[in-house]
């Protein structure tokens, strides 16, 4: 065999290596594709493969059209890049399974006209997924008739005699009022509760702003939770869904995750178990461990028998903004009484409790997020009620100093803005009034 | 020429360059014993090193089967699409504007997507959200079957106000979202302005679809709106026209406020320097292969369009407090 026959074949063999290993085509956001595949956010690496685009071809066909891809990519670039596609059809599988019971895929079934709307509607019921919204309506005001001036003489004729027969110097309105009397029933009411419930051994009462007191039969349990961080991050969240939703049970797989994110569903679910034992059986006072529920697939918190001031404040500011304008004198100390007691950050450790027990990655600091910016906004609607009670009272001086702190919190609040700018004006400040006006780009 | 045609040609070229080399590298080696010396040490760990990476290429193609498309989506070039960067809209109610870079840019549909994915997956208060579209005539809207006359006339008849009643003209989908449809021209800017602080009331998210060419509609849906997002093409036509308004962004400090989205990106586009450099705030949406189909569903409801999931993607950033929380909502 001649000599340069044999350099040759020696030379060949190293060029087919050489072009077994070196890529063939352009590799332009070779990382950002991998990452993308890794996330399931694509399915192929370059192109899908040549067979795809038609019927799926014979054996030997199929087989030649991979080995072109393959010679295409070079080994390594190949073999990496069908890894992780292998990992983005996972993904996608799991994704996939997930959405068949997402309320966008039973919407989907809807609008192929596969189910009716009732039918629609009994699915996201049965999932405990929430509706969607119904269509906006403009509220109808029923004309009421006006009151006879005769009615009103006479009625008032009658507080009169009712007075002078009681000897009162004053006269009180007989049925005037009943708003105020009806809410001053109903504070008496709370004021009862709360005696009972502070007399009530099991009751629990809940602090949560500033810093986190459990008080039961006047032992304050906090530190004690405080103290372990993962058992306070299980109570805590649990405590956090429960106020942010009726029912509060969280899935046990979804919670597992949210403990020990990053580690296999076996493992997740074994770690949990442990801590819920943990939980149960001696690392909580039986004050929270009671409060636990916990069964196959949910776990969750029972809040009953206990006052929270989120919740009461939350009570608080609703009572009062839907008077639009004046306030009872109960209410009035009601609000800022609340306003005081709730005047620190909610939970104010939860941040390195969530970070020491899953490193922050989580949707719990989401949920504690939502609660805390409701805090807020309940705090400024107190604030704008209280305004508003003094704006109805002719005391505009005393509504500045409310709405100005309300409105540095929430500048984009239209309505305080609105307020403040009335206020400006009926206390005789046109200046500022003009100020605000512009500032807030308000239309008068 | 197409891609198959190019790969062909890359390949051929490769094995005729790889040839060239052999038959040099066997003349050359006469006269440079190196050489020589070097392909006698070399060839059989090169035919050895061969032999394994065709074994692992084969056992790969063996134990993992690729698997067959399973839409027409997954069937094409998928082109890279980086993380969205819009601006987050916290407001209540978030109102955003939509502005066509140039004709059947798409901007009614990605409103109209936005619009159901944030009715469909969102939550507010624990509740699902309640957006309403302002949406121009057109394919879309006569798609889906909406009438622009009633709000059309509404407006024609109420030149100087808007009440609360406008809300009965909007037509309710199954998502949850509302429409109010309108023919182009008989919304102006004093409407837009009067018929923005109706809405408000009612609504969580506003979403407002703008015709290219009206000033000062334009302008008004600016105003009250939190954030705008310009819906552009990969074409010289749009980039031209992002220009002036990257210069107006960028003049009164306003570039946070809007995001670029150029639709229907597929793998061979380019996108053109000009538009990627106009702003800052940048979202890619794929072309979505079956969007020709009059009988789709909105994107956003088909777990394999690409345009969906950027569009889902797009909405988590936009309205942030809206949006899906949950992974299993946002599946």
């Amino acid at each position: 065999m001649p000599h340069e026959l044999i350099v040759g074949f020696e030379a060949g063999a190293v060029i087919v290596l050489v072009l077994l290993l070196v890529p063939k085509r352009g590799l332009d956001h070779l990382l950002k594709r991998f990452s993308h595949l890794r996330a399931g956010r694509r399915s192929w690496l370059f192109e899908p493969p040549s067979w795809t685009y038609r019927k799926p071809p014979e054996r030997v066909r199929k087989s030649l059209a991979d080995a072109a891809d393959v010679f295409e990519l070079g080994v390594p670039l190949y073999l990496a890049g069908r890894v992780a596609e292998q990992r983005s059809a996972q993904l996608r599988v799991e994704r996939l399974s997930l959405w068949q019971d997402s309320p966008k895929a039973l919407l989907a079934a809807h609008l192929k006209g596969a189910m009716t709307e009732t039918d629609l509607n009994g699915r996201l019921n049965s999932r405990e997924l929430p509706l969607s919204a119904a269509k906006a309506r403009v509220a109808r005001v029923e004309a009421r008739p006006l009151i006879s001036v005769k009615w009103w003489l006479e009625r008032q004729a009658l507080a009169h005699t009712i007075a002078r027969s009681n000897g009162d110097g004053a006269a009180e309105p007989v049925g005037g009022g009943s708003e105020a009397d009806d809410e001053e029933a109903q504070d008496d009411s709370d004021g009862e509760a709360g005696s009972s419930a502070a007399a009530d051994p099991g009751h629990l009462r809940i602090r949560t702003f500033g810093r986190l007191e459990l008080l039961q039969a006047s032992q304050d349990h906090g530190p004690a939770l405080m103290a372990k961080k993962v058992l306070a991050f299980i109570w805590l969240y649990l405590f956090v869904r429960a106020l942010l939703e009726p029912d509060g049970r969280v899935k046990r797989i979804v919670f597992a995750e949210e403990v020990s994110p990053g580690l296999s569903p076996t493992k997740q679910n074994k770690r949990l178990r442990n801590r819920i034992d943990d939980m149960l059986k001696r690392d909580l006072p039986t004050a929270l461990s009671s409060r636990l529920v916990v069964n196959r697939n949910e776990i969750g918190l029972d809040l009953s028998n206990s006052s929270i001031d989120m919740v009461r404040l939350q009570e608080v500011a609703r009572l009062c903004t839907d008077k639009h304008g004046m306030l009872t004198g109960d209410l009035i100390a009601e609000a800022h009484r609340i306003l005081d007691e709730t005047e620190g950050e909610f939970l104010p450790g939860w941040d390195q409790i969530e970070t020491e027990t899953n490193g922050g990655r989580g949707a719990a600091h989401e949920y504690v997020r939502s609660l805390r910016e409701l805090a807020e906004t309940a705090r400024i609607d107190l604030m704008g009620a209280l305004a508003s009670n003094h704006m109805a009272r002719q005391q505009p001086r005393k509504a500045i100093p409310l709405l100005e702190q309300a409105l540095e919190r929430q500048p984009d609040r239209e309505d305080l803005a609105r307020k403040l700018l009335a206020a400006y004006l009926e206390s005789g400040q046109p200046a500022r009034a003009a100020e605000l006006q512009k500032d807030h780009a308000l239309d008068v | 020429m197409g891609s198959r045609t190019m790969r062909t040609i890359r390949l051929s070229i490769a094995v005729a360059l790889g040839i060239v080399v052999v038959i040099t590298t066997a003349l050359l080696s006469i006269r440079v014993p190196l050489l020589d010396d070097g392909l006698a040490f070399a060839w059989l760990p090169a035919v050895v090193l061969s032999l394994l990476l065709i074994g692992a290429a084969v056992t790969i193609e063996f134990a993992f089967p690729r698997p067959m498309s399973l839409s027409a989506d997954a069937a094409v070039p998928e082109p890279v699409v980086p993380q969205p960067m819009v601006p987050q809209c916290r407001r209540k109610p978030a109102i955003i504007s939509v502005h066509g870079l140039e004709g059947q840019a798409g901007c009614t549909s990605i409103a109209f997507n936005l619009a159901v994915e944030v009715a469909t997956v969102g939550l507010a208060d624990g509740r699902r959200p309640r957006p309403v579209c302002v949406l121009r005539s057109g394919a879309l809207t006569s798609t889906v079957g909406l009438d622009p006359r009633p709000f059309t006339d509404y407006c024609r008849s109420h030149l100087a106000t808007v009440g609360e009643d406008v809300i009965e003209l909007a037509e309710r989908h199954p998502s949850g979202c509302e429409v109010l449809c309108i023919s182009d021209g008989a919304l102006d800017g004093h409407r837009l302005r009067l018929l923005v602080s109706a809405l408000r009331q009612f609504y969580d998210l506003i979403l407002i679809d703008c015709p290219p060419g009206d000033r000062w509609l334009t302008d008004s849906a600016f105003d009250a709106s939190e954030v705008s997002l310009l819906i552009g093409l990969s074409t010289a036509e749009s980039a031209r026209a992002a220009v002036p308004w990257s210069d107006t962004s960028w003049q009164y400090g306003l570039d946070s406020r809007f995001a670029l989205v150029v639709n229907r990106v597929s793998a061979g586009t380019e996108i053109p320097g000009l538009l990627a450099a106009a702003f800052a705030n940048v979202a890619l949406i794929p072309e979505d292969v079956s969007r020709g189909n009059a009988l789709e569903l909105p994107w956003v409801l088909r777990p394999e369009s690409r345009a969906g999931g950027a569009i889902t993607e797009i909405a988590r950033r936009l309205v942030p407090d809206l949006a899906a929380k949950d992974e299993t909502h946002a599946a």
